[in-house]
């Protein structure tokens, strides 16, 4: 079942803009830039509080990035706890897509909703820098719907913007092999095999540390995250016709 | 000026604890005359400053008013020192909606928009607790944008630090920039350019100067004049602690037993982003049907200085309850509510009718809010705490009141020092002369590279990709250039032409994006106004850069001066810091400062060999000689001959000659974009001086081969001469006549032998890139 | 080898922004009547001295000269027995 026709009569419906809801956490700052990489790429998206339990009329949910609760104690930690976050399985349950950008990952691991867990970035400090990550046979594994318009190799020039970044996992390999569709071309902040995004069982939750919302526009210095966002769209909106 | 800061000047008396004064005896009865005046020295305040109070009180001050007075008529809320050399700036200027006074100033950029921004210091807290010092200058700034209406959308920092080598700076500066990032980045708002210097004469005095800018609408902006007897002063954001209540007033506070001070002592300030961005976003999305008729931010002095600002400029009285202000520690007096200087807190003033959905605004995100005060027409604050009145001063003597200081000037700075007589003379082969250069000018990656350049998705370009940083206006292809510049080394040894040379700069990295020079805010860094030459040294900086804005037609919109900026090994070099403003008409056309394989490389502007201050100069002879070469016309035929090559899509890339000059220049453009040149320069007696001599009004521009006749046509135009250095490509960077240094020789001078412990996973070999 | 836990917390009445925000973090997911009084750090410290009053010593210099800001925090020294657990977990194996 489609996420569309599961809740068809709350909402979400056949041939219209998919809808997005981008959740503000306390302390969230990039709910504004993930609202309009979103508008941009073909979504009709709005700001929903934390603090009240995920909408049933979107199509597709994003977990900003951001210092949610300052980042205080361990990042994504508290935000986890959120309603919002809480109610994520049992919306994830009804179809719909999610992304969890750089601390909207951690939140997602945080929530085990994403498996692993995300460190501090060795050497052990905030990094920002334009990088590229290349798309692993993984990402193409499921049919990811973040990935349609993706073929293996390809490159996506993004930037990153964090402390804890390094990916860990008890199981690396298993996860690599299966989980992990973007690599770092350059690994910097000593992520396990490389790690820039980790998917779910599905294809449909993306944990990614790098900004595809920042990268949405060459004027701005990429347009390459806005593949993610139109693959999202295209898988949507071809759902709803088929 | 006349708004605080929050820089705490370590004003000499200030700082002397008047040990032997128990201010809690010293209650209103058994108060004379004599013990006040003492008490005020003790306090800071000057003997004529007391005598003025004394005789517009036609009383004795109390222990509280005069704990006021020595916060409020410090250097760093009244400019006491400088409001005479700073009135002689010209604040005139096409676009100017707010200058001087104002929270910051504010510019017309164009469709509906203006910018907010305003540079300030936060040196001495930085000096003490550099991550602290650095994370609440950051706060400060931005609240300052923010009390203006505006949304924060930029920060550029400007920091100099001590020699690179010693052990003392690796400390300070890693705090320091730590402290910026960590702020920074969790507030979310970009660091989209900064300058980090280093000179002997920073050492244990650290400056930190951040510049915040913001977007608003020009009907949006807001005030700090407080009006409407009846009207309701609120406090709101992070509850008062005895936060950063140093020297200053306490001088005289409070001196129990050593255990008891330790429990009791006032605490350094602790930044809280989170908490800030809380606030910011309170404050920005504050209901307009409920006001709010005046808004301050709280910085120096905090409810004090909020208060009677607001009172002064407004022309009315405040009566403060400080019973209602709410607190993080208990026992807290009068006195240390009224001066803490908790962060994350704002003063707003609403009608009483408002006062509810006001407090539960800032409430229902987890903010602290009170109602503090009443507007009266008494055109007095009076303060009380439960019942007892402590404070009743006029608020006009109190924000403004301050008579001007009159320390004594030199009539003239001692002679320049000389260039040795063998500067004439080649000393050492130019590519090694280079290679120590480069050292000393090295990248800033790995400082920049710690701070958030683009969330908020409006940089078009940052840190090491342009001249100047470029920011994108909202739903727009126009944008606005900022950029920082000023040079310590070239003011100590001539003030007034080393001040112009930084609007020289700033004129040309703004070219360099094709924007013109619209405002500045100027950070004023100086040592004690106490000392005649000194003195003469911060009459000489504003002299020159008011000459030189009167000849760019340039305003200042507002700024900072930090005085007292002293360490045991002497004053600093006077560094007067320029954050420059101009609009990109178009963001779409900034040329990126990256070289391609083929393109032909030519410096605009004359190539000069006349020897002057420079970084060379101070590597070769070990202290800062001779004279700074600046020339402001030069600079504005070569900025408009930029902006038109620009508007025309006439070159590749365009990057201005700062420095370390035009060798170092052609040098780390190379390196930031990984590829070697082959260059010649003219033959000349002083080859070193036209390699290194930071010449004035030079801009390195490439294009391809085929279209340098169109930029030599439009450079004949405007008057600039040019000269074709030569072609790029290769892995070398070679000076014809002077040799060849592999790119990686380049590389390690400059980046050091340390490798970047960031990059350590193997390449892996290219894929096709998604278009 | 003397061992020792070392706890920095920030000093009594100085802002400390974590508890804040941790405090609100528990409101906000429901753990009412909880409340996060003062977030510090914790080190496990060793020292190659089998002297307990010479391993103090130096533990004590390493604090005061280097692990902890007399401006902002406080600390407790205490003698540990032998490493707890949580030192010797190796990533991976949980």
């Amino acid at each position: 079942m489609t996420p569309a026709a599961a809740v068809n009569d709350s909402g979400r419906g056949r041939g219209r803009t998919p809808r997005a809801a981008v959740v503000v956490f306390p302390g969230s700052n990039g709910d504004r830039d993930l609202l309009e990489a979103l508008n941009l790429s073909g979504f009709s998206a709005r700001l929903h509080p934390a603090h009240m339990a995920l909408p049933a009329d979107v199509d597709l949910v994003g977990l900003p990035g951001g210092f949610s609760y300052g980042d205080y104690w361990r990042a994504g930690m508290l935000a986890s706890r959120a309603r919002a976050v809480q109610s994520l399985p049992a919306w994830l349950a009804a179809g719909g897509l999610v992304i969890g950008v750089c601390n909207g990952f951690q939140i997602l691991v945080e929530a085990g909703i994403l498996p692993g867990a995300l460190s501090y970035n060795q050497p052990p400090r905030f990094v920002h820098r334009w990088i590229e990550v290349e798309v692993t046979p993984a990402a193409l594994r499921n049919q990811s719907p973040w990935f349609g318009q993706a073929r293996v190799g390809d490159r996506l020039r993004m930037p990153i913007a964090h402390a804890e970044g390094r990916y860990v996992h008890p199981q690396g390999d298993d996860v690599i092999a299966t989980r992990v569709p973007l690599v770092y071309c350059e690994n910097p902040n000593g992520s396990l095999a490389d790690t820039a995004a980790v998917l779910d069982d599905s294809g449909r939750v993306l944990g990614i540390m790098p900004h595809p919302e920042r990268a949405c526009e060459a004027v701005l210095g990429s347009d390459d995250g806005a593949a993610l966002f139109q693959s999202a769209r295209q898988f949507l909106t071809s759902q709803e016709s088929a | 000026m006349t708004i605080a800061t929050r820089e705490h000047d370590a004003q000499p008396a200030h700082s002397s604890a008047g040990a032997d004064l128990d201010a809690r005896r010293l209650d209103r009865d058994e108060h004379d005359e004599g013990s006040a005046a003492r008490l005020a020295e003790a306090m800071g305040l000057l003997p004529h400053e007391y005598q003025t109070i004394r005789s517009a009180l036609e009383r004795i001050p109390t222990h509280e008013e005069l704990a006021v007075f020595s916060g409020m008529w410090s250097e760093h809320c009244s400019y006491k020192s400088t409001r005479h050399l700073l009135a002689t700036l010209p604040k005139e200027g096409r676009g100017v909606l707010a200058g001087p006074g104002s929270h910051a100033g504010v510019v017309d950029v164009g469709e509906g928009w203006a910018v907010a921004f305003k540079i300030e210091s936060h040196n001495h807290p930085s000096a003490v607790e550099p991550y602290q010092g650095a994370a609440t200058g950051v706060g400060g700034i931005l609240r300052d944008v923010i009390a203006q209406g505006a949304r924060p959308c930029a920060l550029l920092d400007f920091l100099c630090f001590g020699n690179a080598q010693s052990p003392q700076t690796a400390r300070i500066q890693r705090g320091v920039v730590a402290g910026i990032a960590g702020y920074g980045n969790a507030i979310g708002i970009p660091n989209i350019g900064g300058r980090t210097q280093h000179h002997p004469g920073y050492e244990g005095n650290p400056l930190v100067n951040a510049l915040a800018a913001g977007l608003i609408r020009p009907h949006a902006q807001r005030t700090a004049r407080a009006h409407g007897t009846g009207n309701v002063v609120l406090l709101v954001g992070a509850a008062t602690g005895r936060d950063g209540i140093l020297g200053a007033a306490f001088a005289s506070e409070a001196l129990g037993s050593q255990e008891q001070n330790r429990t009791r002592r006032s605490h350094i300030q602790v930044g809280d982003p989170f908490a800030g961005k809380l606030l910011m976003e309170a404050v920005l999305s504050f209901p307009a049907e409920l006001g709010p008729v005046a808004v301050q931010d709280l910085g120096a002095c905090g409810i004090a200085c909020a208060t009677f600002e607001m009172a002064a400029l407004g022309g009315v009285g405040m009566d403060v309850d400080l019973s209602s202000v709410p607190l993080r520690e208990a026992d807290m007096t009068a006195l240390e509510i009224f001066l803490s200087e908790s962060q994350e807190r704002f003063a707003l003033v609403v009608q009483p009718e408002h006062v509810p959905a006001a407090l539960e605004h800032f409430r229902s995100v987890g903010l602290t809010a009170a109602a503090i005060a009443v507007l009266t027409d008494s055109g007095r604050v009076r303060v009380r705490k439960e019942q007892s009145v402590c404070i009743d001063l006029p608020a006009r003597l109190v924000a403004g009141g301050a008579p001007a200081s009159r320390f004594a000037i030199a009539a003239a700075l001692p002679p320049l020092p000389e260039l040795p007589a063998d500067h004439n003379t080649p000393h050492e082969p130019l590519l090694t002369t280079l290679q120590k250069l480069l050292a000393q000018c090295a990248d800033a990656e790995p400082i920049y590279s710690q701070f958030d350049q683009t969330v908020g998705n409006r940089t078009v370009c940052g840190p090491g990709q342009a001249s100047a940083a470029v920011l994108r206006l909202p739903d727009s292809m126009r944008g606005v250039a900022l950029t920082l510049s000023g040079r310590g080394d070239l003011c100590a040894v001539d003030p007034y032409r080393g001040a112009q040379a930084a609007l020289a700069e700033a004129t040309r990295r703004l070219a360099c994006v094709g924007a013109e020079l619209l405002a500045i805010t100027d950070g004023l860094n100086f040592a004690s106004p106490r000392d005649p030459i000194e003195h003469r040294r911060i009459a000489e900086v504003i002299a020159g850069l008011g000459d030189g804005l009167r000849q760019l037609g340039v305003p200042v919109t507002g700024g900072n001066v930090s005085l007292y900026n002293e360490s045991p090994r002497g004053p600093i070099p006077p560094t007067p810091m320029v954050g420059a403003l101009g609009v990109v008409p178009d963001v779409r056309k900034v040329p990126r400062a990256r070289l391609q394989a083929g393109h032909t490389l030519l410096v605009l502007g004359e190539l000069s060999d006349e020897p002057g201050a420079a970084q060379y100069t101070r590597l070769r002879y070990g202290s800062d000689v001779g004279s700074p070469r600046c020339d402001l016309s030069a600079e504005q035929r070569v900025a408009r001959l930029l902006c038109a090559l620009i508007a025309a899509d006439a070159v590749a890339g365009l990057s201005a000659v700062t420095q370390g000059g035009l060798v170092i220049a052609l040098a780390k453009l190379c390196l930031r974009s990984d590829i070697g040149a082959a260059l010649s320069l003219p033959a000349s007696p002083r080859p070193h001086f036209q390699a290194f001599g930071e010449q004035p009004a030079q801009v390195l521009a490439w294009l391809d081969r085929q279209r340098v006749a169109a930029l030599r046509q439009l450079a004949d135009v405007h008057a600039v001469p040019y000269h074709v250095l030569g072609e790029v490509g290769g892995s070398d960077f070679q000076l014809v006549g002077h040799g060849a240094l592999t790119m990686r020789e380049l590389r390690t001078a400059w980046r050091g032998n340390a490798p970047d412990a960031a990059r350590t996973s193997t390449q892996r070999s290219a894929g096709t890139h998604v278009s | 080898m003397t061992h020792f836990e070392v706890i920095v917390q920030p000093r009594p009445g100085v802002r400390d922004p974590q508890a804040d925000a941790i405090s609100a973090a528990m409101h906000d997911s429901g753990y009412d009547g909880c409340s996060a009084q003062s977030v510090g750090r914790f080190l496990l410290l060793s020292v190659d001295e089998a002297d307990s009053e010479q391993a103090a010593a130096k533990a004590r210099a390493v604090c005061e000269g280097m692990l902890v800001n007399p401006l902002l925090e406080t600390y407790v020294l205490r003698s540990a027995a032998k490493p707890a657990a949580s030192a010797v977990y190796r990533e991976g194996q949980p």
